[in-house]
């Protein structure tokens, strides 16, 4: 049981007896780093070469688009019928580039 | 300092812990949580931006759309590529059929995919859907029992869903179907010579800037371009809107941090009778200052060690769902993210330095401030 009072010392065996606690403590960091160390090899061996797969779909597919979050964060447009050209000035003028980004936001 | 003197110190700051268990305990969880509740927010932002880099940087460099006065119109796929094609530093140019088109339960993407393209995403365990098939992704929302999807583009089409993507590539099909590229182009209205827009490559990323005058002047119609840095800039941008919201998790972090570090800081009151005695059996304030820091740092390393897995678990084991929906809003199970082992140790070691330096150098103050001060004032509870 924990307590939050204070114990008193014991000094009658010197260091020799007080060296438990460091080698407790020491267990406790051993503990500490193994588990990080698991978490970051574990976590990534198991989550496999998702992104590699992703990125080939991306380079196969050609797509500029993200489909991560419907909050907004893909690029695809929220314009409803196709893709994302989003007028932001008159589309008459002849043979613009795009001086803005194209609109953010959820498409469902 | 000499080697066995230094393990005499250390031992005894941890027998020293060990008098105020539940102190010390309790001390390391607060450590750990703080880590936690920071390094989950930073490392979500630094997955997710990591991640939409790493993506953004295989797609095509710039995307060439058609414009007319009525806003968005089809482009002719031979006169654009061949008109793409005579541009020097172009080295590809590719049609897509894509658009968003209404579902049963809203908007979704849909997709056009060529013989040629399904053949490459064999890897990705996507085939080349037949005539009227539809193939889903994870986050498009359809009935279990129903088979059929009806969808509404420029008209009215059922498909049959004839599979589902596997969660793996949710990263980029999240919410995506794809479709064969002549039902595709039938949904959305496309000629069989029409696609959406062109992918268009060139030979040097530094080209993409420089080549926009040609490239546009190379059309016969208006077009629209968008480079793959100006992509790349709206994920981020979307990123530190709903990001930046995120951030307000650190608010109550840091007043923990600050109550901490008071807690620390008001120590001295405590401990100034022990650093009396300590000082009159002969120990310098450079022997006080090391038991402080080895006591710190005993109770700090596994706290900041043990958040720094909660956080890492938290964010990136797979299947983790709850910190996307909480941070960013996500309604679906997030996509596997991905770190560089840069960008992660910048922010592990940033999280670490951020509450265990403060930590430690509160907690020294007490030994520190006894510097000046006389043993006896100091055991007797008078000033210094």
């Amino acid at each position: 049981m924990l307590s939050l009072e204070p114990r008193s010392i014991n000094v009658d065996g010197g260091l020799a007896t007080i060296s438990k606690p460091a080698k407790s403590i020491g267990v406790i960091w051993l503990i500490a780093a193994v588990a990080l160390a698991s978490v970051v090899t574990l976590s990534g061996l198991l989550r496999g070469d998702a992104v590699a797969t992703n990125a080939a779909v991306v380079n196969i597919l050609r797509l500029d688009a993200l489909a991560l979050a419907p909050s907004g964060t893909g690029l695809r447009s929220p314009q409803g019928a196709h893709p994302a050209v989003v007028t932001t000035h008159a589309p008459s003028v002849p043979n613009t580039t795009s001086a803005r980004l194209p609109a953010t936001g959820t498409d469902r | 300092m000499k080697g066995s003197t230094l393990h005499s110190m250390l031992t005894w700051a941890m027998r020293d812990l060990a008098r105020r268990p539940g102190e010390a305990v309790l001390t390391g969880l607060v450590v750990c949580a703080l880590v936690t509740v920071t390094a989950t927010t930073l490392l979500l932002v630094e997955a997710w931006t990591t991640t939409a880099t790493t993506l953004i940087e295989e797609g095509p460099s710039l995307v060439v759309r058609r414009v007319t006065s009525g806003g968005w119109a089809p482009i002719p796929v031979d006169e654009a590529v061949a008109a793409a094609a005579s541009v020097v530093g172009v080295t590809d140019a590719q049609p897509r059929i894509r658009g968003v088109v209404t579902a049963p339960e809203g908007p979704i993407t849909v997709m056009g995919v060529t013989p040629s393209q399904a053949a490459n995403l064999e890897v990705a365990g996507i085939t080349l859907p037949g005539p009227g098939e539809i193939i889903l992704g994870a986050g498009v929302p359809a009935s279990t029992t129903e088979p059929l999807l009806e969808l509404l583009g420029s008209t009215h089409m059922k498909f049959r869903i004839a599979t589902l993507l596997d969660d793996a590539v949710s990263l980029t099909l999240h919410d995506v179907a794809l479709l064969n590229v002549a039902d595709a182009r039938a949904l959305l209205g496309l000629a069989p010579n029409e696609a959406s827009d062109l992918a268009v490559t060139v030979f040097h990323e530094a080209e993409e800037e420089a080549i926009l005058p040609d490239l546009t002047a190379a059309f016969p119609f208006p077009v629209r371009i968008t480079t793959r840095g100006e992509a790349a800039g709206a994920a981020v941008a979307g990123l530190s809107r709903d990001g930046g919201l995120a951030m307000l998790l650190l608010v109550p972090a840091t007043l923990a941090m600050i109550l901490l570090l008071i807690s620390a800081l008001r120590g001295w009151n405590g401990s100034r009778r022990e650093i009396g005695l300590y000082k009159s059996f002969g120990w310098t304030t450079g022997d006080l200052v090391r038991l402080s820091l080895f006591k710190s740092l005993a109770t700090g390393i596994p706290g900041v060690l043990t958040g720094l897995a909660a956080a890492w678990g938290l964010v990136l084991w797979p299947g983790t769902t709850w910190p996307g929906a909480l941070l960013l809003g996500w309604q679906t199970p997030p996509p596997p993210l991905f770190l560089t082992p840069g960008g992660a140790t910048v922010v592990l070691l940033t999280v670490a330095g951020l509450v265990l330096i403060p930590w430690v150098l509160a907690s020294m103050v007490p030994a520190v401030k006894s510097a000046l001060a006389d043993p006896d004032d100091l055991v007797r509870g008078g000033e210094q």
